[in-house]
Order: structure tokens, then C-alpha cells, then sequence
């Protein structure tokens, strides 16, 4: 295989690999083109500023909230989404 | 088994699994239900003039107690206060400041108003609306600096308690809110209008970029859909940017850019256009629109000079659009 292909492949190998892709850290450019952006993982209408934060430890959530850290208020203007949408 | 939420806050709409935060990272989905990380933990508290928000038609010389919380539903690559607003809450120590307390210090320090800012108050929606509600029965007003970004619904209830605002109008151009803000303009724009339509008192701030916001056009255009929009006696504040957070390869505004600008602002007829984040005279006073007379004199945020009486220029009798101190008021 071509080397130059080779290290096409591995940079968006790279680009996709957890800890790179839907970070906000540099990783935009005004005007950056659509392919660059998908690459990257981001949002093609540059509308959403990064990818919704996976799943992180409760326990350490719960622990912030019983040490006064950041509260459990509960949140207006919200609606439950049923399993079928 | 719990559920996914969908948050309506704001234009994202955010829909969240279990354990997931929306874009502004302070809503959660906990156990299937939303909850705000951020009710009455702020992270930065002073006691500000009012002209620093910038509010220069509403009480004046007055100060106001100001606070936000950590986090932002936009993010703007130019952000002044990346520190706090680009941070999940759990990044930054809080104070634990619930609202009775606000109330309680913003009137032992002789504020007149409690100055939602700093960050974003649409995050903490529910915080400020709280604390808004008690500071009316306690005879405080409140303001809001914002980017605006809010859905309708909630605005609405929000605008029932919210005295001024001050509304960052990023760009008028859609493709400015999409690359550099990660957001959409029409929601602004609409946020502009409700806000009038209810009564609240509005002033825009539009952050001059160099390159980037800084055409004649769109200032033009910007400064022609204030006027037919939100009327000539809304105030517009163009503000000095400085290279900071993720636009750091430009350069501070030039002043002269900024006069440009205020100068195709009043072109368009608007009667109050403004200079800020930059030490200047000209560009700082309010002057009568009806004479042309000086009636506000600033110094920085410091109020030397006020000449309004009854709301009115003394030399004309021009009504002068604000919400005044009691004594300057009609």
C-alpha cells in the first residue's frame, strides 16, 4: 500500500481515538471544512459546541453533592423522553 | 429503569442518557430526572457599578450585586470569562449562596439590583429566577447580561421578574453564531424582541473583532435591525476585544475601529451608541437626542455628571429613554 495512504488512514485513526475527537480544546477552526469537522467529530452544523459528555461516575456526582460541591436542584422547562423516540 | 431527558431550555435541546450533562455542563440527567448542579453555588460574587455590566440608562451610578455560577451554553471562541463559563461546576470552588442570601447581601452592601452576568444566567436559570422573584418582594431589581440564547417559553416567565438585560449581540450574520459561537442567531434575535415586548429594559453589546465582526456592513446591518426591531432609543455598547481564550491570533480592536463603528450606528438613526472596554471620552457620555447636549458624563464606570431631570433633558425637555434613579425619574 501506498505510504502516503498509510498515513492518511492513521491520522484519522488517530483523530477518531477516544480522548481526540469532541474535545473543544483547539480543535476548530473558523471556516474549517465540512469534512474537517466530521473528522473530528464534531457537529456538521457547528451548532452544538461539543458531544454530550459520556457516562461518568455517579458515585463521584453523589459525593459532590453531599459535600455541598454542586447541587441536585431539580431543573424547569424539561420532558422525559419515552423509549420509543 | 431510569429514562432519557430532553432539556428545553435553550436552542440546543439537549437529550440526555442517564448520567449525561447537557452542552452548558451544569443540567444532568440524574436518575432519569434533570437537576441543576449550579442552584445557589456562584462562583464569582461582587458588588459591581452598574455601567460595568454595561448598563448606562438604568439607575446610573447605582450598583448592583453580581454573581454567576459556572458554565455556558455557547462557546465562544473570544470568551472574556473562559475561566468560569467554559468550566463544569465541579472545576471551580463554589460559594454556597441560596437565594434568600443574595437578597440578604445585596442590601447590606446598598445595591439597588442584583446583576445576573459574568457567565451565562440562562445555565442557572432556576437560581436566578428564584433569587429575582425575592429581590422584587424586597424592593431590588434585577438585570440580566446575556447572550440571549434561550427558548421562548422560558424567557417569558423569566421576563416577568427581569427589570434590564443586556443582551450580547455576537454578530447579525448567522454563519458568525455557527463558526466562532457553536450557536444560531434567529433565537437571539427573537430573545431581543420578547424582552422588549415585555417591558424589560434592553441594551445590546456587540464585541468588535477584528476580521472576523468588524465590517462596515455588519455593523451597518446589525445597528438597521436594532432600530427597526427594538426601537432608536436602544442603547448600543460596541466593545474593545482583546486576544484571549481560543482567539488569540488577533489583535485588540483598534480604537479607531470602534469610532467607525459608532459612527455607522448613529448613521442609522440610533440615538444612544456607545465605546466600551476601552478608556475614552468620546463614546462614553449620553447625550440628548433632541439638542445633542451632554447629560450623562463618565469617567470609566464612574457616573461624574448626570443632568437628567424627570426623565427629561433640562435645556429641551427631550424625554430621555432609561429606567432612572428615583430622583432623575418622571
Amino acid at each position: 500500500m501506498d505510504k502516503t495512504i498509510i498515513v492518511f488512514l492513521a491520522a484519522i485513526i488517530m483523530l477518531q481515538a477516544p480522548g481526540l475527537q469532541g474535545d473543544r480544546d483547539d480543535s476548530l477552526d473558523v471556516g474549517i471544512p465540512l469534512v474537517g469537522r466530521l473528522l473530528r467529530g464534531l457537529s456538521d452544523t457547528g451548532s452544538v459546541a461539543y458531544r454530550t459528555p459520556s457516562t461518568p461516575d455517579l458515585s463521584l456526582i453523589r459525593d459532590l453533592i453531599n459535600r455541598g460541591i454542586l447541587s441536585d436542584h431539580p431543573a424547569a422547562w424539561t420532558v422525559v423522553r419515552d423509549e420509543d423516540e | 429503569m431510569s429514562k432519557d431527558v430532553q432539556c428545553l431550555l435553550c436552542p440546543h435541546a439537549c437529550v440526555m442518557e442517564p448520567g449525561q450533562r447537557g452542552s452548558c455542563r451544569v443540567r444532568m440527567n440524574l436518575d432519569g430526572e434533570l437537576v441543576s448542579l449550579v442552584y445557589g453555588r456562584p462562583v464569582a460574587v461582587h458588588v459591581d457599578p452598574i455601567e460595568k455590566k454595561p448598563l448606562y440608562h438604568f439607575r446610573p451610578g447605582s450598583l448592583s450585586y453580581s454573581l454567576a455560577t459556572a458554565g455556558c451554553n455557547l462557546a465562544c471562541r473570544f470568551c472574556q470569562n473562559w475561566e468560569i463559563s467554559q468550566s463544569a461546576p465541579e472545576e471551580v470552588p463554589p460559594y454556597d449562596l441560596p437565594p434568600e442570601a443574595v437578597v440578604e447581601e445585596a442590601e447590606n452592601a446598598g445595591c439597588s439590583s442584583i446583576a445576573y452576568t459574568y457567565t451565562e444566567p440562562i445555565v442557572f436559570y432556576e437560581y436566578m429566577l428564584d433569587t429575582a422573584k425575592l429581590a422584587h418582594e424586597r424592593g431590588l431589581r434585577n438585570v440580566m447580561i446575556t447572550a440571549g440564547y434561550i427558548n421562548q417559553g422560558p424567557l417569558r416567565e423569566l421576563c416577568e421578574h427581569m427589570d434590564g438585560a443586556n443582551v450580547d449581540l455576537k454578530s447579525i450574520r448567522d454563519d458568525y453564531y455557527r463558526q466562532v459561537c457553536y450557536g444560531k442567531l434567529d433565537p437571539v434575535l427573537d430573545a431581543l424582541e420578547v424582552m422588549v415586548e415585555h417591558g424589560v429594559w434592553v441594551e445590546v453589546t456587540n464585541l468588535v473583532v477584528p476580521t472576523l465582526n468588524d465590517a462596515e456592513e455588519d455593523l451597518r446591518d446589525l445597528s438597521r435591525w436594532i432600530l427597526d426591531n427594538l426601537g432608536e432609543d436602544v442603547p448600543l455598547h460596541f466593545s474593545r476585544f482583546f486576544p484571549t481564550y481560543r482567539l488569540t491570533n488577533k489583535p485588540p480592536t483598534p480604537v479607531s475601529t470602534l469610532r467607525a463603528a459608532r459612527e455607522t450606528a448613529l448613521e442609522e438613526g440610533l440615538n444612544h451608541v456607545y465605546v466600551g472596554n476601552v478608556v475614552t471620552a468620546s463614546g462614553s457620555h449620553t447625550t440628548c437626542p433632541g439638542c445633542g447636549e451632554t447629560m450623562i458624563e463618565r469617567e470609566g464606570y464612574t457616573v461624574v455628571n448626570n443632568r437628567i431631570e424627570d426623565g427629561m433633558c433640562p435645556e429641551c425637555g427631550t424625554e430621555i429613554k432609561g429606567v432612572w434613579l428615583d430622583e432623575q425619574a418622571q
